[in-house]
């Protein structure tokens, strides 16, 4: 029975070209962008090392200062700020602390490399768990001393030493300072901004930011909870103790602290001055791209599955005048309509996979590696099934359901 | 003949209800996309009022260094200039081109409202190391060293918001930290240069002032300088190697970072355009649905509309009224679709919600009205010269 | 009524017609053929025709299904070409017409009633009515109106104007058709089995709108039926067979 279906389904779907190509090409486009667009923030919000457990972090980069009489400012916080009172936020809390990529350069056989080097300090490398591929980082101690270490990745490996020469224990010079090499890691997406950069070294003890008093610099706070339930605790912590910063007459400091995800959507919505809450513009932005995305798509099968139904009155009214049933003929158009939603998600999830794939290996390359989520692709698939039914087998069913006279009659008119 | 088909399209509102909305929705995406395309092409039209070709920026950090800073930097400046391959040097504080750091002032004239503009304080070298073109009066120069009240520089925008017609040189401008009350200057003006846009071509163009740089005299410290190097061409890494060397060993603990500022404009270009592309992709998208519909709607009309358009031949249409017909019914159905779109669009600038010039909005519809009905139009051509080739005599044989 | 046929004649004709008088031809067919070619058969549908059709004139057209009849009918109406022979109009042979010269003859001087009546479901009566005066140059909206308005007068629908199609029953909107194929006041009305779809009273009553038509304003009405009784009342009866005429 199911077979006599699929294949009447398949002349069915070749015989009405246009309904098939325009179902097929608004599913497989809806799902193509879904997924590539929910791969593009997978690959900088999703689970991956060295942000590894996402669900555990926190990340504080800007603080709301506000001063009586001069209103509001959002600041970062300085080194010193974060060492002094915010190292202990509770039990198996990690606390990290890191500055924003300096651009600096180094020079090799009359080439010059630029590189973005992260000063951080020990507990960073407790935070994020970045993957080593020889030696280890730099201890606490050590970044507490300033010591002229740094860990660089795979890339600045290669380019510096060469491909295949040991790195570890060597002196790089960048920006006429001598660093000796502790590790090497796998390298760091750009769009992971928290952890990404070429070379990672102690604060310069001579930083301003590791002056005592010095509240504000361009560092932020990386925090870890020992498990996801840990979290509003540690939210918790970190407020307490940030109220029990002493500050300067009434002025008050409150932290912002974001997860990996909104600290994205500020990343991505910062450089524009739109707005103050860069987190809920992005939130309503991209559901608006996604609504719109669905929508139209939506409004097309919708429109043609009607007037399909009106043209296919005249054909249930001779199939029941044969003597099908209600059952059977809703049963063909279910049928209709998995085949075409499974196709066209197919198709879908082909055209995300190669995109993605041209994305990965040229414009994108710096980003890292790219691939569709199997689990947005079966949620998505799963929701043009149901819409597809909705759309297109209700008025079915309904149509299914006149009689045969006067669905013939209903054809005439 | 317009209200004819009005007509046609109201009694079959439920099918063209959804291409309507359709069509609808577009336009507000595309008139998002027209907005932005508005921006940055007014931007381009204008010239940034600098040149960047040449010159690099050296940002030094002073990581708290306890010596007295003045000497040190005249040293820097000195040596540097002196290098083979380097023309002039110019030390500008934070506010150089594409620098993400803008200092923001209120600035007061008499009798005229406050004004919040950009901040530059900088030397005397400053406008000829970038080119800026003088539209008025002088850049600093060593007089400034004896002037009872301190020079101030502005550009094209801001003599034009305060001034309008009448004379600027010589007018006294009041400035004021934007945040901190305590940080006031005045000064006079001396000279007033072109519309010079920090952000470059697709920078706003906002009213900027220049202040001449005073070296502190009770030696307050910095903990960041940056210098304008312009060098001259096809002078390299090695020159750049050579000056952040020259740096690190007059200053012993400062850290420099050396950009060509043809790299910080093309990461502000690449800021500038990511949101265009955004909403380009997504428009694409739409527009890819609304083809589809509209080739579906009219495709599906045609062939359940055979025997009127035979009927109408039969008449007297002629083949191109039919045509005609089919491309006009689906220029008023966006027409009509258009309208409500309109109202909404109308709100943005009615509204003043994003404070982006009247002009900006107005184009953007324009643009999204063009693109939409040319798109719509050619859409429907090809039905439509199906329509016109159908035969009256084999649409109206009776089966 | 007359006033409305001489506004017939004073509206613009596309060649300078020859006065009308009593039994001139209007319509004059020579040796037309017509050849429908397919890949693999060649159908004869016409052959050989030779008929003149007078002003004033009722002829009925009859003969088996697919003997041409209604090839014939397309061929008078200018909706369909001879593969060979000539049709003169008026006295002028509408070869040479262009398109667009064509579409002006149509809607000037020929209406067409239709067996499945052909109306617009989504345009009201009166709108439907309107649909020749449309396509007309120099008729502005209210004269349509007002025209559409004495069509349907004369088929007795005055008072239904604003219904639609599907609102009526079928000899209602063969009269409606009729009042269309009237508001454009042709010299020529071709109706292809006009009362094929409707049982014997409404059938009777639109040959009797026919009738009273070609009586009463000398209206030049050429009609296919299938119907001998009524082809018996027009005033000439012609028979094809197998796209020949045979009487």
């Amino acid at each position: 029975m199911f077979l006599s279906y699929l294949k009447i389904a398949w002349k069915v779907l070749l015989r009405r070209k246009f309904f098939t190509l325009t179902s097929l090409v608004g599913i497989s486009f809806t799902l193509m962008i879904l997924l590539v667009g929910v791969a593009l923030y997978d690959r900088a919000a999703g689970a991956y090392a060295p942000e590894q457990y996402p669900d555990r972090l926190l990340f504080g980069s800007y603080m709301q200062l506000k001063m009586p009489g001069n209103g509001e400012m959002k600041v970062r916080p300085s080194y010193w700020l974060i060492n002094q009172h915010l190292r202990k936020l509770g039990p198996g809390v990690q606390v990290g602390i890191s500055a924003e990529v300096q651009a600096v350069a180094a020079y090799v056989g009359g080439r010059k490399l630029a590189l973005a080097l992260k000063p951080t300090d020990g507990g960073f490398w407790q935070v994020l768990q970045f993957r080593f591929l020889a030696g280890r980082p730099y201890s606490e101690r050590q970044a507490r001393s300033g010591e002229a270490v740094a860990v660089i990745s795979a890339r600045t490996a290669r380019q510096y030493f060469g491909a295949g020469q040991p790195a570890v224990g060597q002196v790089l010079e960048a920006n006429e300072k001598r660093y000796r090499v502790v590790g090497v890691v796998a390298d760091v997406p750009t769009m992971r901004f928290h952890a990404y950069a070429d070379l990672w070294t102690p604060y310069e003890p001579s930083a301003l930011e590791r002056q005592p008093e010095v509240p504000f610099g361009e560092s932020e706070l990386l925090l870890l909870a020992p498990s996801t339930a840990a979290v509003p605790d540690m939210r918790a912590a970190l407020r307490r103790a940030v109220a029990a910063i002493p500050m300067d007459g009434d002025s008050r400091i409150a932290f912002l602290p974001s997860t990996l995800g909104e600290s994205v959507a500020d990343r991505l919505l910062a450089r524009y001055n739109w707005t103050s809450k860069p987190v809920q513009l992005f939130r309503v932005l991209s559901g608006g791209a996604v609504a719109l995305l669905l929508l139209l798509p939506a409004l097309n099968l919708i429109s043609m599955n009607v007037s399909r139904m009106r043209e296919r009155a005249s054909e249930i009214g001779i199939r029941k005048a044969f003597g099908a049933t209600a059952g059977t003929l809703a049963g063909q158009f279910v049928v209709e309509t998995l085949v075409l939603t499974l196709l066209g998600g197919l198709l879908g999830l082909v055209l995300a996979a190669a995109l993605l794939r041209g994305l990965s290996n040229g414009y994108l390359a710096a980003y890292g590696h790219f691939q569709p989520s199997l689990v947005v692709f079966g949620w998505a698939l799963a929701a043009t099934l149901v819409f597809g039914l909705l759309s297109g087998a209700y008025p079915a069913w309904r149509m299914a359901r006149l009689s045969a006279v006067e669905a013939l009659k209903h054809a005439r008119a | 003949m317009i209200r004819h088909l009005l007509k046609l399209i109201w009694r079959r509102k439920a099918a063209n209800g959804l291409l309507a909305l359709e069509l609808l929705l577009t336009f507000l995406v595309l008139f998002g996309l027209g907005c932005l395309v508005a921006v940055v092409g007014l931007a381009l039209r204008q010239p940034p009022g600098f040149s960047y070709e040449q010159v690099w920026t050296l940002r030094l950090a002073t990581n708290n260094d306890t010596l007295p800073q003045e000497p040190t930097l005249l040293r820097l400046q000195r040596q540097l200039g002196q290098q083979p391959g380097v023309e002039v040097v110019s030390l500008a504080m934070y506010s150089t081109p594409f620098s993400e750091y803008i200092m923001n002032s209120t600035a007061t004239v008499a009798g005229q409202p406050p004004l919040i503009v950009a901040e530059v304080e900088t030397d005397d070298q400053f406008a000829a190391l970038l080119e800026m073109p003088l539209l008025e009066g002088r850049w600093f120069d060593r007089r400034d060293e004896a002037a009872g009240l301190p020079p101030i520089i502005i550009n094209r925008e801001m003599r034009e918001a305060f001034f309008g017609n009448r004379p600027a040189l010589g007018q006294r401008i009041r400035l004021q930290h934007a945040l901190n009350e305590n940080e006031k200057a005045e000064g006079r003006v001396v000279g007033v240069v072109g519309s010079y846009r920090p952000g470059g071509e697709l920078g706003p163009p906002q009213p900027v002032v220049f202040r001449r740089r005073v070296p502190p005299a009770d030696g307050t410290r910095m903990f960041a300088y940056t210098l304008l190097v312009k060098v001259k061409p096809g002078t390299g890494a090695a020159l750049e190697q050579q000056l952040v060397r020259i740096v690190t060993a007059i200053t012993k603990t400062w850290t420099v970072s050396a950009t060509p500022l043809s790299d910080s404009r093309a990461l502000a270009l690449q800021t500038s355009l990511a949101p265009l592309l955004a909403v380009g992709i997504i428009s694409a998208f739409l527009l890819l649905n609304v083809a589809l519909g509209l080739f579906g709607m009219l495709w599906q009309a045609i062939s359940q509309r055979r025997d009127e358009i035979g009927l109408r031949r039969a008449l007297g249409a002629t083949a191109t009224d039919i045509g005609r017909q089919f491309v006009v019914e689906t220029l008023v159905l966006t027409t009509l679709a258009l309208l409500p779109g309109l109202f909404i669009a109308a709100q943005f600038p009615l509204l003043g919600v994003l404070g982006v010039s009247t002009h900006v909005y107005l184009l953007g519809m324009l643009l999204a009205l063009v693109v939409l009905y040319v798109f719509t139009l050619l859409c429907t051509l090809q039905p439509s010269w199906l329509a016109a080739r159908i035969q009256p005599a084999v649409a109206l044989r009776e089966e | 009524m007359t006033n409305l046929f001489a506004s017939a004649t004073d509206s613009p004709q596309p060649a300078a017609a020859p006065v009308a008088g009593p039994g001139r031809a209007v319509l004059q067919l020579t040796g037309i053929e017509k050849v429908y070619q397919t890949r693999t058969i060649e159908t004869v549908a016409l052959n050989h025709v030779n008929l003149t059709i007078h002003q004033g004139e009722f002829v009925s057209v009859m003969g088996p299904s697919g003997c041409g009849k209604s090839t014939l009918l397309s061929i008078m109406g200018l909706l369909d070409e001879p593969t060979s022979g000539t049709l003169e109009l008026d006295g002028r042979p509408v070869q040479s017409y262009s398109d667009k010269e064509l579409a002006r003859l149509r809607n000037h001087k020929i209406g067409f009633v239709f067996q499945s009546y052909h109306l617009i479901n989504d345009l009201s009566v009166l709108d439907n009515v309107e649909l020749p005066l449309l396509y007309r140059a120099g008729v502005g909206g209210k004269e349509r109106r007002q025209r559409a308005y004495a069509a349907l007068e004369k088929v007795g629908l005055g008072a239904r104007t604003g219904h639609f199609p599907s609102q009526l029953s079928g000899g209602q909107r063969q009269r409606v058709a009729i009042a269309r194929a009237l508001a454009g006041e042709p010299e020529i009305i071709l109706a292809d089995e006009p009362t094929g779809n409707l049982d014997s009273v409404m059938g009777e009553e639109i040959m009797d709108l026919l009738l009273t038509l070609n009586r009463e304003q000398g209206t030049t009405i050429v009609m296919v039926t299938h119907d001998e009784q009524q082809a018996l009342k027009t005033q000439r009866l012609i028979r094809f067979f197998d796209g020949s005429q045979v009487s």
